[in-house]
């Protein structure tokens, strides 16, 4: 039994703790653990519950990844197919690029999107003038609820051969085309709109995690007479650094799962090499109808698969080099 | 008792201030280009590319159009209704979860932690989803099936998990040296002193209530029942009709369409702007004084 | 704090009330009543019965009314047929209508009749029945649905498109029976022709010509422009001038690829000069549309392919520039004389099929009800609406009124036709009328000359060379799915890099050679199997 911080039961004065004599029923264990902290476990049963019913419930449909899939017949009387979806994807001549993008558009995603509104949060931590500081953080998240196809209209017009962005480009020194055309473009392009989208409203939860620090330690500090970069090294950052973790960890556990909508409104042919990921490639087999249901499940299990593979390493990593992990 | 501050400092702040300032200008750009876009005459829009320092051609148009959509207003209504009751429940759930997922007193917190972390891997998929809510549980045209099936979502309820690890053992102690149970302990101790955490919580599950449409594409029926954004998307798509090569005759249903678009956001975000900077105080520091006295 | 959970109780027990009280108020949904009296089946439907009908609204309906029972023609035509229908429509646009049929389907929660593109079910309308969703309609009709029966018996080609491999009747399918069957075309500026003194373009030489001087004496930086979702194998452009087509296509009964075959060659050689001229917009290949018609708007470029209605008339429309003007061009030939062949044309059968589930009770009557769409007065219904109302009758014809052409609420033409007919949305009975749609592109003359133009040769391809509606075994499709992606994504990298010059076009053999190695033969023979069945109905 693990706890947070190595801390045992000394302090509990409510709880008992469970004692594995020999000789002592089950049961009765179990019922003596369940009445000496019965408002937990009264609390736990509705979220329980929710879990079970609507995630446990439709579990069963997961195996449809193995079946060949007819909406009339429903998912038990489908018929077993093995890991023909499976095979159908991974023999694709594809495969490897597909794989190779989706990695790297996430990887990239990761290295510059991440830190990126860590790094707003601890900028606008730094601000003193209260109006200046909300002001930046009202106008900074913005973005995120234009929809994507607006976006993609802006990126269209921005980065097209007379765009602005291109302009830019030419100004510094490069070939003015439709930067949309380059695949070596691609990459940069879908990761650096996705900051500008993102930014902001990524930056509210550490900004909230910024606020929980207690003061008394800044008090503390200033009187010891740190200047700035101590207190932001030594108050600041710790302070932080369980909710960045926690978030870094859960990042990469979903890394390989990029959706298909921003990919398909960004790219194109010329732009395959780099841009076409597995959820766009999977888009446009569409058409098969109950064959359709079947591979794109068998493909998001693949996916997810990877991704927990990434995220049970993730997580024992941060045990080991810090307190904080998922479990 | 100030500090003076040094010269590095001060070319710091200088330079931190034009950056964020900076920052603001960038991602401020789009969506001024969305209001000013809604407000364009829609012809001279369709012709238009790169940079809107204004609207072109000033026309009230898309609005009009919009709101001519009787779903509209009740639209709002559903959605209000749907959050305020979705946030409550999200809020209830979310921090139940998140309270007996750190106690080190529960045993079955790490079992509790991968079965609910394992929900993000593996999935039904949406017909068997559909089946439990629609079939099994009968919530088919029902509001209920917007809130309860997303009652929590894992990703909050592991960040409010890590939030309340992290306040000192020391507060829930003495709560029940004074004889608290859990739930005075959650709703009168841990909540309170997580204020920023809630307004977050409140600030996310709100979004995505206020942003959702898909769930009530599936289960609603009743045009009336329509959450606004699945309002917004009809008359979208009804004003661009590209797609009706057979019909679609003349250009104006087309003109239009390029404005609505733009209006169509302007009318689902304007609210959430204005609820935010209430939200938004509540991301100050110093919560957390004096709570650890005593 | 006490108060925070008194606060979040109270909330929560308000807004769950509130919830309930709404769910509970939409009252019952009228399931099928079976009707009182028992009915011969060769008499009028006496004593008014109940059924539920799921369709998806036109996309200027849901402008203007929120249900079809709502609309004038439905009105009419269900006091006639004395068939009450409730309609159930799903959310407009997008995948919602897809979604809530799997769903539907999935559910078992079938009304009485589903009106969807049953070709697109997996396996076809055949599986639709052996599935046990719908109800196979050959002797139904016989007794309840004259006027379609006679339909399908006076044109056989009809037939072959309605029946499954099989031969079973599935559905009731809307159906084009007029001579209109293209909407989209190449135009071009017809001021700037005038300019120049240039007539419309007819072979490809003809085109160069016009192009080059679009771009020298009009400073057109794309002379022609276009984006890849239209010149990348979906439609027929300037392929058809060498004697090939864009994607599958039939050569007496023989099913042909055509981006391997030796035209194509050539096609893509004219496609790679005028890039490199800069004849061809050198972006096409990253635009969005947007961008496509702002160029044409914006006098960037001079021609483009586009649909009658949504580009031309757009275009003419909201064009800002002094004497602008449009023209449709004839689809390009090789020699001045020569016929295309490859051209545009749509199905006789649309996508609109209303079938009768294995859940309703009143088969023969719902039967009578569809078939009234078939009939005379059925079709002036739902094309025109009611005389005296929305068309009056001038030199014989039906002649739409104020209430449609000139609404006084203000509504356009396609809210108007939406809430009194049926006439501007695929529907089923008779469909594109040639009467409504003369009245249709009324606003601009050039639209209707579009549509004489681009229907002129589209016979040949119509009937021997496009594609028929076949049916797929649901084998055939997992396996053509599988190929045809990676197929079509290698086709469409080839063919940009052929345009562009990255890949020199001595190296299509080595192309086609590539091709066969992805088994592109071998969707040619299941596509040709789903052919033989189709011809053999």
């Amino acid at each position: 039994m693990e706890s947070v911080g190595g801390v045992m039961s000394k302090k509990f004065i409510t709880s008992g703790t469970v004692s594995s004599r020999d000789g002592t029923s089950l049961i009765k264990i179990i019922l003596k653990e369940v009445t000496s902290n019965k408002y937990l476990y009264i609390m736990a049963l509705p979220v329980a519950l929710y879990y079970l019913l609507f995630h446990y419930g439709p579990m069963y449909g997961a195996v449809i990844a193995f079946k060949d899939y007819n909406i009339a017949k429903g998912v038990l009387e489908s018929p077993w197919v093995g890991f023909k979806h499976f095979q159908t994807f991974f023999e694709s001549r594809y495969f490897g690029r597909l794989m190779r993008n989706t990695f790297f558009i996430s990887l990239e995603q990761l290295i510059w999107g991440f830190p990126a509104p860590v790094l707003l949060a601890l900028l606008l931590n730094e601000v003193r003038n209260k109006y200046f500081k909300r002001t930046v953080q009202t106008l900074s998240y913005l973005p995120h609820f234009i929809s994507l196809v607006v976006i993609a209209g802006m990126i269209h017009d921005f980065m097209g051969r007379d765009g602005l962005i291109t302009d830019l480009f030419t100004l510094l020194g490069g070939k003015r085309t439709n930067l949309l055309s380059v695949a070596g473009y691609f990459r940069t392009i879908y990761v650096s709109t996705g900051i500008w989208q993102q930014i902001g409203w990524g930056s509210i939860i550490y900004l909230a995690a910024l606020s929980g620090i207690d003061s008394m330690q800044y008090e503390a500090a200033e009187i010891d007479g740190a200047g700035r970069l101590r207190k932001l090294l030594h108050i600041t950052i710790p302070g932080m650094l369980p909710t960045v973790i926690i978030l870094l960890i859960l990042n990469i556990g979903n890394m390989l799962n990029i959706g298909f909508q921003k990919v398909i409104l960004l790219y194109n042919p010329l732009t395959y090499e780099t841009a076409d990921i597995i959820s766009s490639f999977v888009y446009r087999t569409g058409l098969g109808g109950s064959f359709q249901y079947s591979y794109t499940t068998a493909i998001g299990m693949f996916q997810s698969t990877l991704n927990l593979i990434l995220l049970l390493s993730a997580n024992r990593l941060s045990r080991k080099v810090s307190e904080t992990s998922l479990w | 008792m100030i500090r003076k501050r040094s010269i590095g400092e001060v070319l710091f702040d200088a330079i931190n201030y034009m950056l964020l300032a900076g920052i603001a200008f960038i991602t401020t750009y789009p969506f001024i280009y969305v209001i000013f876009a809604s407000l364009s005459d829609s012809k001279l829009l369709m012709a238009h590319r790169g940079v809107l320092l204004s609207p072109i051609g000033f026309s009230f148009n898309a609005y009009r159009m919009a709101f001519v959509n009787p779903n509209i207003l009740s639209g709002y209504g559903v959605t209000i209704v749907v959050l305020v009751a979705g946030v409550s429940v999200n809020l209830l759930m979310t921090s139940m979860g998140a309270y007996v997922l750190s106690r080190k007193t529960f045993k079955l917190k790490n079992i509790f932690m991968i079965m609910i972390i394992l929900t993000m891997y593996i999935q039904g998929g949406l017909i068997p989803r559909y089946l439990v809510i629609n079939n099994f549980l009968g919530l088919g045209n029902n509001l209920l099936s917007l809130i309860l099936p997303h009652a929590i979502m894992t990703m909050n309820l592991i960040i409010m998990r890590t939030n309340f690890n992290q306040i000192p053992g020391s507060l829930e102690e003495s709560a029940r040296i004074d004889g608290a149970n859990d739930f005075i302990i959650l709703f009168r101790i841990i909540l309170p002193v997580s204020k920023a955490i809630v307004a977050v919580m409140i600030l996310y599950y709100g979004v995505h209530h206020w942003n959702s449409w898909f769930d009530a594409m599936i289960f609603l029926r009743d045009r009336h029942l329509y959450p606004l954004q699945l309002v917004l998307r009809e008359i979208l798509i009804v004003n661009s009709m590209e797609s009706m090569i057979e019909s679609g005759a003349g250009g104006d249903t087309e003109a239009i369409g390029e404005s609505i678009k733009y209006a169509t956001i302007v009318i689902a975000t304007i609210p959430i702007l204005c609820v935010y900077p209430f939200i938004q105080k509540y991301f100050a520091k110093g919560v957390m004084i004096g709570a650890v006295k005593g | 704090m006490k108060k925070i959970l008194n606060y979040i109780s109270l909330i929560l027990v308000l807004s769950l009330l509130s919830t309930v009280l709404i769910g509970c108020s939409q009252g019952v949904q009228t399931t099928i009543e079976t009707s009182k009296g028992t009915e011969d089946t060769n008499e009028e439907v006496k004593t008014p019965i109940n059924v539920t009908y799921w369709i998806a609204m036109g996309g200027s309906s849901s402008a203007v009314v929120s249900s079809y029972s709502e609309v004038l023609c439905f009105q009419e035509i269900e006091k006639r047929t004395n068939v009450k229908v409730e309609f159930k429509h799903p959310p407009a646009g997008g995948t919602a209508a897809e979604e809530q049929f799997n769903l539907m389907i999935a559910g078992r929660d079938l009304p009485d009749i589903i009106n969807y593109n049953w070709l697109v079910y997996p396996g076809g309308p055949e599986k639709a029945i052996g599935d046990n969703i719908i109800i196979k309609l050959n002797d139904i009709i016989n007794d309840n649905a004259p006027a379609y029966k006679k339909i399908l018996d006076d044109n056989p080609h009809v037939s072959k498109q309605v029946l499954t491999d099989q031969g079973s009747l599935a559905f009731f399918g809307g159906l084009n029976l007029g001579r209109y069957k293209g909407s989209s075309g190449l135009m071009l500026r017809k001021d700037w022709l005038d300019d120049l003194g240039l007539d419309v373009p007819d072979t490809i030489d003809e085109w160069t010509n016009v192009l080059r001087q679009f771009k020298e004496k009009k400073e057109s930086t794309a002379p022609f422009t276009t984006i890849m979702a239209h010149i990348g194998n979906t439609r027929n452009m300037f392929n058809g001038a060498f004697n090939t087509g864009y994607d599958y296509y039939l050569v007496d009964g023989q099913v042909m690829y055509a981006p391997i075959e030796p035209g194509y060659k050539d096609y893509l050689s004219l496609l790679n000069e005028w890039y490199s001229e800069e004849l061809l917009d050198p972006d096409f290949a990253s635009i969005d549309d947007k961008t496509r018609k702002s160029n044409m708007l914006n006098g960037k470029s001079g021609a483009t392919y586009g649909a009658i209605g949504g580009n031309m008339g757009a275009f003419l429309d909201q064009a800002t520039t002094e004497g602008y003007d449009l023209v449709m061009a004839q689809y390009p030939v090789l020699n001045k004389g020569d016929t295309p062949r490859f051209t545009l044309s749509s199905n006789e059968l649309q996508i609109a099929q209303a079938a009768i589930t294995t859940a309703c009770k009143e088969i023969e009557s719902v039967a009578r009800y569809l078939d009234y769409f078939y009939t005379d007065e059925g079709r002036k219904l739902q094309n025109f609406g009611v005389e005296g109302v929305t068309y009056e009758i001038a030199d014989g014809q039906p002649k739409y009124m104020d209430l449609i052409m000139n609404n006084p609420d203000g509504l356009t033409v396609a809210q108007a036709l939406s809430k009194y007919t049926q006439s501007n949305y695929p529907s089923i009975g008779f469909n594109n009328e040639e009467l409504y749609l003369k009245q249709y592109y009324q606003e601009y003359p050039q639209q209707q000359h579009a549509l004489e133009v681009i229907s002129k040769y589209g016979d040949e391809w119509g009937k021997h060379m496009m594609m028929p509606p076949v049916s797929a075994t649901p084998e055939e499709s997992q396996e053509l799915a599988a190929l045809e992606t990676e197929i079509k994504t290698f086709r469409d990298e080839m063919f940009l890099k052929f345009i562009m010059g990255t890949e020199p076009l001595d190296n299509f053999d080595q192309y086609v050679e590539q091709m066969k190695k992805m088994k592109v033969e071998r969707t040619i023979e299941l596509k040709q199997a789903a052919v033989d069945r189709y011809n053999n109905r």
